[in-house]
């Protein structure tokens, strides 16, 4: 009786192995989707449909895990053409649609690749990002050299952070935004150490430089061509800059940085686009960018970089002409640790530079808490 | 009776275990094991970088994920016509290759004209 017992708390134990391993062996197959219905014009398309409702069900079992993404920004059940009752996820990136799961428990998934959704106020903040402030300045705003007009055009980008080098506090912001002038062409001058920078920048106050403040003065460094980081700097003037480094829509940020990860949410405060949200897409891009001798002016250079950050930017919606020179940062509340350096893009695709690459560059620390 | 019992449940221990086999060869999409990247992704993209770089039409080349989130390398191109994607790889040394087409990547400074 006694070894009866043993050999049948073996086999029970063999038994519950057996029915959970094969359980959780297979809990990551796809379940099997319901046989669909005949489509039928009168359906009940109301919650009190049975279907409906179990679809409805299934919704807002997975509606937490699936908002864990920041790039999905809603759920909802729909009827689909065939006329069955189907989960609908909203998306706001290309990385989020890719990654949505076809199927929820046997229910198909639909996905919409959509904008952020918005309140429909004429301004949510009431934030500019051209207009001249007063001072001290915050950052993430319209800014340039103070000399930056040539060839019938001026030019101008973002005064992005505040970055420290040997205690001395400096605006960072791109080489093509500071100091890109290299040849005397369409303004006889070239970029100079000394020279102002000024906020706004030059398209922001009619290519008149009298209407804009000087802010700061150019440190010119020439990263570009050699180095692999698009960036420059500038020295403070006292007063005109907030020294604690809030950046408009962001705040202050931390003094440390945080390597940049497939599927970070990220964010940036920039000239043209303000503050708005995205995702990093990929990492240790190549990547060759064409860059002018001058406002308007003749082909300089093509820089082929390595290393880079890329994000994605569907339609130019988080970065677009005039935010060259912002910030990124992680996407949360408080003191964001800085990710990167924007400086380059097209309609589908943002890229930073490793913001460690810059700092390295410098010799420098983030102005930060 | 216990030799029945022992025999009942290694059996179904058995189905377990085909189960979970099964579920690993599906997990594999079906791929050849010779398929398996002996290398990383990152020293296999940067093995082939200079070439892919060199491609007309090819803007850039990263590291990113497959819509299952397996490591992959991305080639952006500035317009993707057929003739470029067909001389573009699908796999390199095993990995998923990712063609975007991402247009020209460009400094993003604004300009404005002066007027008078």
């Amino acid at each position: 009786m006694k070894k009866l017992f043993r050999v049948s708390t073996v086999a029970m134990l063999l038994l519950a192995l057996a029915v959970s391993v094969g359980l959780w062996g297979c809990s990551r197959e796809p379940a099997t989707p319901v046989a669909p219905e005949a489509a039928n014009v009168s359906v009940d398309r109301s919650a009190s449909n049975p279907s409906i409702r179990g679809v409805m069900n299934v919704q807002e079992r997975y509606t937490p895990a699936l908002m864990a993404d920041p790039d999905v920004i809603g759920t909802a059940t729909t009827i689909d053409a065939n006329g069955q009752p189907v989960v609908l996820l909203l998306v706001t990136s290309e990385r989020a649609r890719g990654g949505a799961p076809k199927m929820l428990d046997g229910t198909p998934v639909q996905v919409l690749l959509t904008d952020r959704i918005v309140a429909m106020k004429s301004t949510t903040t009431g934030v500019s990002h051209t207009a001249k402030q007063t001072p001290p300045i915050k950052l993430g705003t319209s800014g340039g050299w103070r000399y930056d007009l040539a060839n019938g055009y001026c030019c101008a980008g973002t005064l992005g952070s505040l970055i420290s080098v040997g205690g001395q506090k400096r605006i960072l912001s791109n080489y093509h935004v500071f100091e890109a002038d290299i040849v005397s062409g369409g303004n006889s001058r070239v970029s100079a150490t000394g020279d102002f920078i000024i906020q706004p920048g030059l398209i922001d106050i009619n290519c008149s430089a009298a209407s804009g403040q000087n802010v700061a003065t150019l440190v010119a460094s020439r990263a570009l061509p050699n180095a692999n980081v698009d960036a420059s700097t500038a020295n403070i003037i006292t007063g005109m800059v907030d020294a604690t480094g809030n950046i408009l829509e962001i705040g202050t940020i931390s003094a440390s940085t945080v390597a940049a990860s497939v599927g970070k949410a990220v964010k940036k405060s920039g000239r043209t686009t303000g503050l708005t949200r995205s995702s990093i897409s990929a990492l240790n891009a190549t990547i060759s960018v064409a860059y002018e001798n001058e406002c308007a002016g003749g082909a300089a250079f093509t820089k082929t970089y390595t290393g880079q950050i890329v994000i994605a930017n569907s339609r130019s919606k988080f970065l677009a002409g005039g935010d060259s020179g912002s910030l990124l940062v992680e996407d949360v509340t408080t003191n964001p640790r800085a990710v990167g350096l924007l400086f380059a893009g097209s309609t589908t695709t943002a890229i930073a530079n490793p913001i460690g690459q810059v700092l390295s560059y410098f010799g420098a620390t983030m102005v930060g808490n | 009776m216990a030799g029945r019992i022992m025999r009942a449940a290694a059996g179904l221990t058995l189905v377990a275990l085909v189960a979970i086999t099964g579920c690993r060869s599906g997990s594999t999409n079906g791929k050849d094991e010779t398929d398996m990247p002996q290398r990383d992704v990152t020293t296999v993209m940067n093995a082939h970088v200079d070439a892919l770089m060199a491609t007309e039409g090819v803007a850039g080349v990263a590291i990113g994920e497959t819509d299952d989130h397996t490591p992959c390398i991305i080639i952006y191109v500035v317009q993707l016509t057929d003739t470029l994607k067909a001389s573009l790889p699908t796999t390199l040394e095993g990995h998923p290759v990712r063609i975007e087409e991402s247009g020209e990547f460009r400094p993003l400074k604004s300009e404005a004209p002066d007027h008078p």
